[in-house]
């Protein structure tokens, strides 16, 4: 009984120190806590994961990189061009865009770029290259959709000739 | 010998089946862009939608098409009008629920009611991996809302004019640009169709130079475009216009959306020449004036809180978001925390303020309106003036709108009923928004948002938010948008109806 209370309480340590050590080691700041605590990171170095979404924004030198969380939000990323060049791919409707871990300063309100939120990236990895999504075609879905068609069509031209044998 | 009384549900029949087929048909746009650039499943979501609204709308069209003809009252009028509204909710729906973006139905319809109503507020999720046929559908239905959708039914698909006047009016819409309803909704469209060409080339340029690829910039123009002139407020990214860090797409998307917050007669005045309209009338005066006093309160909320580091920072942050909210466009260059976490009690005072005040009448803006708020000054200022006066002197309320107005009482009170109506729409959502457990601020502000279908939010409008919030919302939106009465005519009548039975 006593084992099984110590395996118990051991495993409970492990569940709840495991996410505190992951987080530890990976150090990297969700996007929502960025947001509601912008004050507070203001001016730091920090760590930031995602998917690189929408498009890379070339300016001369910079390029800006769009990175979305699991949190249904993202992030402005100002970065230098080389470092940018690593992207591949970027996450749209038919991909799923190159995951990246970015270190740089967090910036509340920046100066130098009109007083957006974003990060000054002086480093980045790609953590996992990007990949096609691929949207089967629903076969049932296409059936049906054919069917109502005909039938919206064949409504529409009985609507027409009403509308012709009235006028008439 | 005998006539049969004709069943009064008909002839409405016959109009909404005309406004949903109108809808349908108009799914045609989103299912076109599918094709073109090869999304096959969307399209055959399109396809299969479009054929559901298509089968209602013209069976009720068949339902009422002999009774046509028919005079409708004013109350049938704008029963035709909510009921539209209400039936094309739920029906433009379908493709979002189809498309795996959305967690229940409910979202969809808000979505779909946030983007006819122009409000721009949305349940949306992983936005940045919607297909461009799902995202052109988005934006097709603000463009439409913006228009309205009663207005587009009586462009292209119906010539019968008895009655239609009554259902541009349901629509919010009553200024009468030429003498009958269908050549004043064909020249509404008219004048939003030439500044839909003007504006995405412009648009498409902007985005091009922020650095979108020029194919994928065209599209985006269009959106952007699209949504700026219906004082929309979607985006085709989940950052919203932030996205493109650009102070050219952020110049040219505020002068289109402030051009389309102004009222449909003025555009028309001054195409037809009258250039000194945009001077003298109410609606852009009480605007400037609005603006401006708004404009210089977000500006000291924002220095004395020391949210910005620079003098351009906190313009082009504090003019956006509030011009946004003026014109009840809603379009963001921050994130919607930060207006909580970061903007302070004055700047979001103002914001709520500008919200609520909204842009011109018969426009495709929202709330009070430029109109009723300049009538409501004007009266005042009479009112003021009259008790200097001797008691003997007549004094005489003018204003100056398309042409020199004597204000009767009954203008004046309309005025006051409507405003009285959407302050305790925004009483109702605050409390709504608290009882969900959000601080009155949040409440307040986003409650305001969803009165002046605005589209700027908090925070609060998310997913996650309780069914009954989202659905007293999705009312909001539904009653702002129609101006009340039209809704309330449905009301009435529904309960006519019931009570015969």
């Amino acid at each position: 009984m006593k084992l099984k209370t110590g395996r118990l309480l051991g495993l409970l340590a492990l569940v709840l120190l495991l996410p505190m050590g992951a987080c530890a080691q990976e150090g990297s700041i969700g996007s929502v806590r960025l947001i509601e605590n912008a004050k507070q990171y203001d001016g730091q170095q920090i760590v930031f994961e995602g998917e690189a979404v929408g498009d890379i924004l070339q300016r001369t030198e910079h390029a800006w990189l769009c990175l979305s969380d699991e949190s249904n939000s993202s992030i402005s990323i100002w970065t230098p061009s080389e470092l940018a060049s690593q992207v591949i791919m970027v996450g749209d409707y038919s991909h799923h865009g190159d995951e990246l871990r970015v270190s740089g300063v967090f910036h509340r309100a920046c100066a130098e770029h009109g007083g957006d939120m974003d990060i000054h990236a002086d480093a980045a990895e790609v953590t996992a290259r990007g990949s096609d999504i691929v949207h089967e075609v629903s076969v049932p879905l296409m059936v049906s959709a054919g069917a109502l068609l005909l039938i919206a069509l064949t409504l529409v031209g009985f609507v027409i000739v009403k509308h012709r044998g009235e006028k008439g | 010998m005998f006539e049969k009384p004709v069943n009064r549900l008909l002839p409405i029949s016959y109009y909404i089946g005309c406004v949903l087929t109108a809808l349908g048909a108009a799914e045609l746009i989103p299912l076109a862009v599918a094709l073109c650039w090869r999304e096959w499943q969307v399209a055959a979501i399109f396809v299969f939608t479009m054929s559901v609204m298509v089968i209602v709308g013209a069976s009720l069209i068949l339902l009422g098409c002999r009774h046509r003809a028919e005079k409708l009252s004013w109350a049938e009028g704008m029963v035709v009008a909510s009921a539209s509204w209400l039936l094309g909710m739920l029906l433009c729906a379908l493709p979002y629920q189809f498309s795996g973006h959305y967690l229940s139905y409910l979202d969809c319809c808000f979505d779909v009611m946030s983007g006819l109503t122009t409000t721009g507020v949305v349940m949306i999720q992983n936005m940045d991996h919607l297909s461009y046929g799902m995202n052109t559908w988005r934006f097709i239905l603000t463009f439409i809302g913006g228009q309205g959708m009663v207005v587009l039914a009586l462009c292209f698909l119906t010539k019968e004019t008895s009655g239609a006047y009554k259902m541009y009016v349901g629509e919010a819409k009553d200024e009468q640009l030429r003498p009958n309803a269908r050549n004043t909704a064909r020249s509404i469209w008219s004048i939003s169709l030439l500044y839909l060409l003007i504006g995405s080339l412009m648009t498409w340029v902007a985005v091009m130079e922020a650095g979108v690829p020029a194919g994928k910039a065209f599209l985006h123009g269009v959106w952007l475009y699209m949504s700026a002139w219906s004082t929309g407020g979607f985006a085709p990214m989940s950052q919203n216009v932030l996205y493109y860090h650009s102070a050219a797409v952020e110049i040219v998307t505020v002068v289109f959306f402030v051009i389309g917050s102004f009222n449909f007669a003025l555009h028309y005045a001054v195409l037809k020449g009258k250039k000194r309209e945009i001077r003298r009338n109410i609606e852009t005066i009480t605007f400037a004036v609005t603006l401006t006093i708004l404009v210089l309160i977000t500006t000291l909320g924002l220095m004395r809180d020391n949210v910005y580091p620079d003098a351009m920072s906190l313009f082009r942050k504090g003019f956006y978001q509030l011009v946004s909210g003026h014109t009840t466009t809603g379009f963001m260059t921050v994130y919607a925390k930060q207006f909580y976490y970061e903007w302070g009690d004055i700047a979001l005072f103002a914001i709520t303020v500008s919200m609520l005040l909204g842009g011109s009448a018969c426009s495709t803006a929202g709330g009070f309106k430029g109109l009723r708020t300049g009538i409501i000054f004007s009266t005042f200022k009479t009112e003021l003036k009259r008790m200097m006066l001797p008691e003997s002197r007549v004094c005489e309320q003018k204003i100056h709108h398309i042409r020199d107005v004597v204000l009767s009482d009954a203008a004046v009170r309309s005025a006051f009923v409507i405003v009285t109506a959407y302050l305790i729409t925004f009483v109702i959502g605050t409390l709504a928004g608290m009882f969900a457990g959000f601080p009155f601020a949040m409440a307040a502000f986003e409650s305001a948002s969803v009165t002046g279908n605005v589209g700027l939010t908090i925070g609060i409008s998310s997913p996650t938010i309780p069914a009954m919030l989202k659905m007293v919302y999705i009312v909001m939106m539904w009653l702002a948008r129609l101006e009340f009465m039209s809704v309330l005519a449905l009301g009435a009548y529904l309960l006519k109806r019931t009570g015969r039975k």
